[in-house]
């Protein structure tokens, strides 16, 4: 939920490798979504220029680059070790399309140019005061008439309790310098801590519950987060009055669960609409107040006109939708209702053929999108479209994904996946900006082989080779194996 | 609770009165039984010299210089009104061993002479980082050598959660600038949001229980502490630091509670203490990250040795003990022959033993009560000691160096205390003991009668006034006159 890296004031993600991960919905095609439900025009994500402020490796960045090879992606950190290598990822993946700089925030040139697309995730609360005033400036000043800025940030007051943790962390370790034996004391506290914390004192039972999910985390997290020179998260009300000053305005929360607030309002939203009137920033921080958010994805847009807020459902149809819908058999379901498994093993269920039909429709497209632009014939579909991206059921983008689902003679997969693959990594990189994990090496070997190089025979001998299974069985899942990886929109057309 | 007077350019104090009440706690009488219990020396509480630093309108100094009319008392604050207020009390009241002034702490010199015991309560934590080292510094110069120093704070990390809720109110009232509409924001404000979080999430139900006590606190502290300009927690081992900088150590906390692991380690804490390699407040620090402690009230005294924490049972002998003990009949409940009720909700509100001789001292300790007992010839022996300190620790009883005097047998010509009296007559209703405590007396009839006890009248004439006063036939008011008496000595009002 709130992994977080980067920070631009100190080095010290020189000395840990941050678990640099693809940051699904950090993509101008997911990021474009809420312009287009706000009515706002936004650039091509096919066709932008995209800005990764604190980009680290830029793992995230090179999944954009991937997936958009006409786009032009341009990240900068100032750990120089990650820097350099997200150039040797580029470099290897035959990526083209990504400039990685090593750049301090309080020094940008202005040759830099103007964006489409600025991310910066897991920065703003990590750096101190006048790193963010120049990071918003930095926005302000190169961010395009149409851009779309995404800001995350650890969100107050919730994150108060977070801080107890860095408190604590911060005392207990104070003498304890190198990174390991700090990371090994840290764990060994907060679990003595989980163990001491009584569930009768309201306090201490918020502590233990917090601490225990922190725990679940790579302890990589907890050093950047927990235990980093600064940690300042922010209210919501104040990101935006900072924006503000630079000349943009507040948008909404990038995040699918809090972004479709204009369109289907929230119970919360209900409760505190007539407190604080028609001020969306003011309804966004005090529903901060009401749920104790942890963590925000603020979109941010020029601040050139009112943002239309008005329910027009419409807006719908200019998106596009995928996701898992498996119809559920007629024992299974509910009578008289039409039940689809979804993905994570949920489930969605309608009463409304008509609806049905078109979740099916999106079942079976998966993994490619469907464009919504004929079926939202009312605001009911649009709704049940957008309740089921709030919940997580569906995806939205305003751009089809570049991936290919029916792999030719010399199969290619992506470049960065490739690369990754060979890197022996279990987690990949996929065309359409998820990650994909592949657990077993053989599979891994299968993926670095499919440079585009090779036709299927070749492809089958080498993998009988790399196994020591006979090249007559390797060729006859062949084809079977590759349908899995295109369905995992690993492939390239 | 916490006062504030800060440097500041506002003067809000001045807008919005902070109730002032006694603070039974930070009393020389109840700060000396911890320098004894610790085997310090301290000076005599009936015959010292006591600052308040950020003393409001006074009345904990002036209730205190009530208790000990040849003790001196000097307070200070930044807020005129505040001071102007407790000048005309300790003139109505009669109390010339108390003076006040209109001074800011970061002004304040050695001039002011040494004293004996220095309070400050409710400051440190609400004022900016220079009033608080100015605040340490005044400390550092103007304690004696066997002085003891009260200050009082709203602590971290625990307050974190208490900042929360200052987040949501502090954003309700920022557009609102009139005192009585801030007033009216922030209560609807915490009675909107207090049943709004989730029960079933651990962080929600914490913030919860924070605005549910928040609104249980009077609006004018809520003004003052939630919505205050400053609201700076502070970690018990940053003010050890801060005070040590200045040749000051600490003591101990004013929370009985919080000192029993010095006299009897547990088993539970041991991890706790060992993780503290043998550093006392290291230990007390480790422990507020796990009970979340969030109100500190620390005692300070001189570095001058290293403080000696463990149990040495002639001490006790020393102090006076109080509080409430009502024998009962054993029951299946409790094992023990001897079973009492206390007055501590906290613990049950039952003491038990099987210890005769210790029942006899508890039952002694309940009959002199709302007086103390002296422990001089009560404590026998280290068992007994022992007992006694445990029910200290435990919150069932209260330990004193010196006994307060009032009486509980009222004369002739009842006299009330002179504080109480004066309050009384200006229609207060919270009115100080001769105790050191505050005494609620919410229908005017009986504040009238209090404001009659002055030694001038006897008990018929007394008798007169209240029938003139309520109408009520004299023969009525007087067969009532020695209940409503008595009534009054318990509470601790009355000198003779």
């Amino acid at each position: 939920m709130d992994a977080l890296r980067e920070a631009a004031a100190t080095n010290a993600y020189d000395q840990i490798r941050y678990p640099s991960t693809v940051q699904e919905g950090l993509h101008p095609a997911n990021m474009s979504v809420f312009a287009a439900l706000h009515d706002r025009p936004f650039a091509p994500a096919s066709q932008c220029r995209v800005l990764e402020i604190g980009c680290g490796e830029g793992i995230n960045l090179l999944s954009i680059a991937a997936s958009a090879p006409r786009s032009h992606c341009v990240g900068f950190d100032l750990a120089e070790t990650a820097i350099a290598t997200g150039r040797a990822t580029a470099a290897a993946a035959g990526l083209t399309n990504v400039e990685l700089t090593v750049m301090d925030i309080l020094n940008t040139p202005a040759s830099l140019g103007e964006f489409d697309y600025i991310i910066a995730h897991g920065v703003y609360a990590w750096v101190p005061a006048p790193i963010r005033e120049a990071m918003m400036r930095l926005i302000g000043r190169t961010l395009a008439p149409h851009g779309l800025a995404l800001i995350s940030y650890n969100a107050m007051p919730g994150c108060r309790i977070r801080q107890i943790v860095r408190d604590i962390l911060k005392d207990c370790l104070v003498d304890i310098s190198d990174t390991s034996a700090r990371l090994a004391a840290a764990k060994e506290w907060l679990e003595f801590f989980v163990a001491k914390w009584s569930d009768a004192d309201p306090l201490q039972k918020a502590m233990r519950n917090r601490v225990q999910e922190l725990l679940a985390f790579p302890l990589e997290v907890i050093f950047h987060d927990e235990m980093g020179d600064t940690y300042e998260p922010q209210f919501v009300s104040d990101v935006a009055s900072h924006a503000k000053k630079h000349g943009l305005q507040y948008l909404c929360d990038a995040q699918p669960a809090r972004g479709c607030e204009a369109l289907i309002p929230s119970e919360e939203k209900r409760i505190l609409q007539e407190r604080e009137g028609d001020d969306f920033v003011r309804f966004e921080q005090a529903y901060d107040y009401v749920t104790l958010l942890p963590y925000r994805e603020s979109l941010l847009c020029r601040d050139d006109g009112a943002i239309d807020r008005s329910a027009a459902w419409t807006r719908v149809g200019n998106l596009q939708a995928r996701g898992q819908f498996a119809p559920l058999s007629g024992d299974e379901s509910a009578p008289g209702k039409f039940e689809f498994r979804t993905r994570n093993n949920g489930r969605a269920a309608t009463s409304d053929a008509v609806i049905a039909a078109l979740l099916g429709h999106i079942g079976e497209s998966e993994p490619q999108s469907v464009p919504l632009t004929t079926r939202i014939p009312d605001r009911k579909f649009a709704e049940t479209i957008l309740r089921l991206f709030r919940i997580g059921a569906l995806s939205l983008q305003t751009e089809p994904f570049p991936f290919a689902l029916t792999p030719g003679e010399r199969p290619a997969a992506s470049g960065l996946a490739r690369l990754q693959a060979a890197r022996g990594e279990s987690h990949l990189a996929s065309l359409r900006h998820t990650t994909v994990e592949i657990d077993d090496a053989s599979t891994r070997h299968f993926i670095s082989l499919l440079d585009g190089t090779r036709t299927r025979r070749d492809l089958a001998l080498e993998m009988a080779r790399f196994t020591g299974a006979p090249a007559d069985a390797i060729a006859s899942r062949l084809n079977q194996n590759l349908n899995r990886l295109a369905h995992m929109t690993l492939l390239s057309a | 609770m916490n006062a504030v007077k800060d440097a500041g350019s506002t003067n809000v104090y001045d807008q919005v009165r902070y109730p002032g009440a006694p603070q039974p706690s930070s009393h020389p009488s109840a700060l000396s039984a911890f320098a004894c219990l610790y085997g310090r020396g301290f000076a005599s509480p009936s015959l010292c010299r006591v600052l308040e630093v950020g003393c409001g309108d006074g009345v904990n100094l002036l209730s205190m210089a009530a208790t000990a009319p040849r003790s001196q008392f000097v307070g200070f604050d930044l807020a005129e009104t505040a001071i102007a207020q407790a000048r005309a009390t300790a003139l109505s009241a009669g109390l010339t061993n108390v003076t006040f002034s209109v001074m800011d702490i970061q002004d304040a010199t050695e001039s002011l002479g040494e004293f004996d015991y220095i309070i400050a309560h409710g400051v440190y934590a609400w004022v900016p980082a220079p009033v608080r080292a100015a605040l340490m510094r005044l400390i550092g110069r103007t304690l004696a050598p066997s002085g003891l120093a009260f200050i009082s704070y709203n602590a971290m990390p625990a307050c974190r959660f208490r900042q929360i809720v200052r987040d949501v109110l502090l954003d309700r009232v920022r557009n609102i600038t009139e005192v009585a509409e801030k007033f009216a924001a922030a209560k609807e404000s915490m009675e909107f949001h207090a049943d709004i979080w989730s029960e079933d999430d651990p962080l929600g139900n914490a913030v919860r229980e924070q605005m549910h006590q928040t609104l249980e606190r009077p609006l004018e502290v809520v003004f003052h502490d939630e919505l205050g300009e400053i609201f700076e927690p502070q970690f018990v081992s940053h003010v050890v630091a801060e005070a040590s900088r200045h040749g000051l150590q600490y003591l101990c906390d004013c929370n009985a509670k919080l000192n029993s692991e010095a006299f009897f380690p547990t088993e539970e804490n041991r991890e706790l203490w060992d993780r503290a390699k043998g550093d006392w407040v290291r230990f007390e620090q480790l422990r507020d990250y796990v009970k979340l402690v969030p109100f500190r009230q620390t005692i300070l005294c001189r570095d001058d040795a290293v403080i000696e924490r463990r149990a040495e049972w002639t001490r006790l002998r020393t102090l006076h003990a109080q509080g409430v003990f009502l024998q009962e009949n054993a029951d299946n409940s409790s094992p023990d022959a001897f079973v009492f009720r206390t007055a501590d909700n906290e613990a049950g509100g039952k003491v038990s033993t099987s210890d005769s001789r210790l029942a006899a001292v508890i039952a002694r300790i309940g009959a002199a009560y709302p007086g103390s007992l002296p422990l001089q010839s009560e404590i026998t022996d280290s068992k007994l000691a022992d007992a006694i300190l445990r029910l200290f620790l435990a919150g069932s009883l209260s330990l004193q160096t010196e006994p307060f005097a009032f009486t509980l047998a009222p004369g002739e010509r009842p006299v009330a205390g002179a504080l109480g009296r004066a309050q009384a007559s200006r229609g207060e209703n919270r009115l100080t003991s001769l105790r050191h405590t505050t005494v609620e007396i919410k229908d005017a009839e009986s504040r009238h009668f209090i404001t009659l006890l002055d030694g001038t009248r006897t008990r018929d004439e007394i008798a007169t006034e209240m029938a003139r006063f309520t109408g009520a036939p004299e023969k009525a008011v007087a067969a009532q006159l020695d209940n409503i008496l008595t009534g009054l000595a318990r509470s601790a009002l009355l000198v003779r």
